[in-house]
């Protein structure tokens, strides 16, 4: 059976190839054992980044199927089977069978024995899950062909075995994608074939099970879960427990610290621009505090690829590596692979689009530009860029650690803090590199922070999140007798307000939403980050113009510029009908929701009528406008307003000003008084002297109209239903309440007579003929059949 | 077939990304390029990240 020519490594499996053909020789103590198959390209045709859905792609690295495995022998077969977690109980209870026989697992494959090995390991042959259409395997959904479809490689090692094998097929049309693959083909249209080399790691998972540390809301961890039948409860239990990396002390020791038996280890991709490679690895050694932190010395390290190892891949799951993809996408991430027993971090994959230096460059300019005159001229000097890119990096390896983002940490700072040298210094501008918080606008060119402080870094929160996802915990044998340990530790976020997290505040995102600085005073940062934007808008020329270059990075400057400013002042409308969060249990005493108080909801519809609705002048700069474009300007301007307009507007806001009235009671910003203050504010020319807006004004005023319209006469849905496919467990957001619709008729109804008395004394022309347009259209609104 | 989240691990969820790239729906990116499935970490509109960590499913 095993003839000579046969190539055979040793390793999980005893593998073989012989000519074509790839045959696994399972040795009986890996019969019925967890394992686990991660399918990554290791070469792709990426998507062509000149079509739309360009973006992501197929690169290298990238992972397309993961997928538990257990080898069981059946007489003269092996079956492949994919066992499943979501619902568990102790195998020494009753009601284990119950879970078992409800647990059934699908069967990926049935194969002959061939022959049989020492110690009757069976042998079997595997070339056909590599190399056809085994849904739950295959890199390419779709058809493949055999013919043009082979395995090139295997390698064996102790607790994994790695395949590579080019597969080439025709993805089967994903509806509504121009798809990626170089793809773009139309619906109908013969699809070209294509051809990927497929890498698969094939990993036991831990024999020796790390313990679950059980998940808490309080602090930000991703979690796994299983729903257990076997809790002394009268119910099921739903457990969810954190991914983490397992990390244990070894016997040596410096200090209180102890140096891990295995460090987390990160590679740098060797096809990482060389210029680049040095910031990555900082990005890396820029976690090494918080793993001190809970107690380890080298946590985590930068790894060198070996240089001359033909077996070593970077998509072998036991291989963390920051990989580089040629893409224009502007943007990065950090997936993980996790034992989904237990939650232990199998492998981190970070995934740095070439491109996201540009959305670096655009944020750095609009953000820090003000304070930073290294900003103030394109190209950016190579250190600063590279500094940046460290930056991303440290977020994702952040995540690849098992984190979630701290969208709240910003706002748990104050605005004086954040221009505080001092402050920044010791506490940075945010609590957490895992914040949307970027770069510190708020700070002025006259609080001389160091320029290393405008940058996030890994702070106070990531400290303590991986103290509390990884500091071992001694004498406790099991998850729940974690519990005490990590409740005290949580409990430190009842006196350390940045110790809080949450990613997403019900209350309209107040707090947690992406790109605020100092946002515990969203009226303070966004006015401070106003007078720097002015500044900005000074800079745009000078910095964007190089003699050779067309005017290309003018325009997507200051379109960046003028989005920043929207950005801003979307943090200001998240305090209408909005409030604070923090998660607490049984024991904490007070509210988890509290709305904020009527005075500062009103503090922030002033600020928007003041200095978002009334025409942000400093922004509009005709001579840029005739460099970049034949028109726009109101288009850009408008634009921006209405986002800003549209934020105040939304549906929900408008429901929860009802709740927190109904709740509250005079103590609340009434849905009424929001009204009536933007009515006022938007439209302030219909109740002075003599009304004259300008164009911006008028194009905002008719927004108004256009969104109260689309909720009070929305469009038909057509027929047979434009339904949005929801993701499983989505819930969509309740509809907009009958009584805030009559609100918002109420709103126009006064707003149409205050119209009508305003026209006699309104002599601007352009004006007066808006006036009276929008008094017809109110009607229209009001009565559609009429 | 088990899936991290990387939707949620991204540096930027929707709006900052180009518009080309970022399909601002409440539905995972459909599939696409060979398998289809590294295409999940297309970016979403923000605010809904809570419910997809809750209807993180397995099977
Ligand atoms: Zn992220």
């Amino acid at each position: 059976m095993i003839t000579p020519g046969t190539q055979t490594r040793r390793g999980l499996f005893v593998t073989h190839r012989q000519n074509e053909r790839l045959l696994f020789e399972i040795p009986r103590r890996e019969l019925g054992k967890d394992m686990y198959l991660i399918g990554r390209y290791a070469a792709a045709p990426a998507a062509n980044p000149n079509l739309p859905g360009g973006g992501f792609g197929a690169y290298g690295g990238d992972q397309f199927g993961e997928q538990s495995l257990r080898f069981d022998r059946q007489g003269n077969r092996v079956i492949v089977r994919s066992p499943q977690y979501d619902i568990s109980a102790d195998t020494s209870l009753s009601v284990y069978a119950a879970v078992r026989a409800s647990n059934y697992a699908p069967i990926i494959a049935v194969l002959n024995v061939e022959a049989f090995g020492p110690d009757s390991a069976p042998v079997v042959d595997v070339t056909r899950l590599f190399t056809t259409a085994v849904p739950e395997i295959a890199a390419i959904r779709g058809t493949i062909d055999p013919q043009r479809s082979y395995v090139e490689r295997v390698a064996a090692f102790p607790n994994n075995v790695e395949i590579e094998a080019t597969q080439t097929g025709i993805p089967a049309a994903t509806p509504g994608l121009g798809g990626g693959g170089g793809g773009g083909a139309a619906a109908g249209a013969a699809r070209p074939a294509q051809s990927v080399l497929a890498h698969w790691s094939l990993v036991k998972l831990p024999e020796n099970p790390m313990l679950p540390r059980r998940f808490d809301e309080r602090v930000g961890y991703f979690s796994d879960q299983t729903v257990d039948f076997g809790s002394n409860e009268p119910r099921s239990v739903r457990k969810r427990f954190i991914t983490r990396y397992r990390l244990e002390c070894s016997d040596r020791r410096e200090g209180d610290l102890c140096y891990p038996k295995q460090p987390i280890t990160y590679y740098v991709d060797p096809a990482t621009p060389e210029w680049l490679k040095r910031w990555v690895k900082a990005g890396i050694e820029e976690w090494q505090p918080a793993f001190e932190a809970a107690g380890f010395k080298n946590g985590i390290v930068a790894g060198e690829v070996p240089a001359n190892d033909p077996d070593w891949s970077p998509e072998d799951v036991r291989h963390t590596m920051i990989r580089w993809l040629p893409s224009t996408t502007e943007n990065a991430v950090g997936p993980n692979v996790h034992d989904p027993r237990t939650g232990e971090i199998l492998n981190g994959s970070v995934r740095m689009f070439h491109n996201v230096m540009n959305l670096n460059r655009s944020w750095y300019f609009t953000q820090a530009a003000a304070i930073d005159p290294r900003a103030r001229k394109l190209p950016m000097p190579d250190t600063l860029s590279g500094r940046l890119l460290q930056f991303v990096v440290a977020h994702e390896i952040g995540h690849t650690l098992g984190l979630q983002h701290d969208q709240i940490g910003s706002s748990t700072y104050h605005p004086d803090s954040v221009r505080s040298k001092t402050w920044v210094a010791k506490m940075g501008h945010s609590p957490s590199i895992m914040d949307y918080s970027r770069y510190n606008y708020v700070a002025q060119p006259e609080d001389s922070i160091p320029l290393q402080y405008i940058i996030p870094r890994v702070g106070p929160y990531d400290h303590f999140a991986i103290m509390w996802g990884y500091k071992p915990i001694p004498g406790a044998t099991t998850t729940e007798a974690e519990r005490p340990t990590l409740n005290r530790w949580a409990r430190m976020q009842d006196t350390i307000p940045w110790y809080r997290f949450s990613a997403n505040n019900e209350f309209g995102g107040f707090g947690t939403l992406s790109e605020a600085v100092g946002d515990a005073d969203p009226v303070k940062s966004t006015t401070l980050g106003y007078k720097n934007l002015r500044r900005v808008m000074g800079y745009l020329a000078d910095a964007t113009r190089l003699p050779l270059e067309d005017n290309s990075d003018l325009r997507e400057l200051y379109n960046r510029t003028v989005n920043q400013w929207a950005t801003e002042a979307g943090h200001v409308a998240t305090m209408i009908g909005g409030g604070t969060v923090q998660y607490k249990v049984g024991e904490q005493p007070g509210a988890v929701y509290a709305p904020l108080p009527r005075a500062r909801q009103a503090e922030a519809m002033r600020f928007l009528n003041e200095s978002v609705f009334r025409t942000p002048t400093y922004l509009i700069d005709p001579a840029i406008g005739a460099r970049i474009e034949a028109n726009g300007m109101i288009t850009r301007v408008n634009g921006a307003q209405s986002r800003v307009l549209n934020a105040v507007l939304d549906d929900q806001r408008l429901n929860r000003l009802l709740e927190q009235e109904a709740l509250n009671d005079a103590r609340a910003y009434s849905l009424a008084s929001m009204l009536d203050d933007l009515r006022r504010g938007v439209w302030a020319e219909a109740y002075g002297g003599a009304p004259n807006a300008d164009a911006y004004r008028r194009e905002l005023q008719s927004d108004m109209l256009s969104s109260i319209d689309r909720k009070l006469n929305p469009p038909p849905t057509p027929a047979g239903g434009q339904q949005q496919p929801n993701f499983p467990g989505f819930t969509p957001p309740a509809p907009l309440s009958d009584d805030a619709k009559s609100h918002l008729r109420g709103t126009l109804v006064t707003l149409r007579s205050d119209l009508q008395r305003a026209i006699p004394r309104t002599s601007d022309r352009p004006t007066r003929l808006h006036f009276q347009g929008a008094a017809e259209r109110i009607a229209r609104i009001l009565d559609p059949k009429g | 077939m088990k899936r991290a989240a990387p939707v949620l691990a991204a540096l930027v969820l929707g709006a900052c990304a180009r518009p080309a790239t970022t399909p601002a729906t409440n539905a995972p990116t459909p599939s696409r390029g060979p398998a289809g499935a590294a295409a999940a970490q297309g970016t979403g509109a923000p605010g809904d990240t809570t419910q997809r960590t809750r209807a993180r499913t397995r099977g």
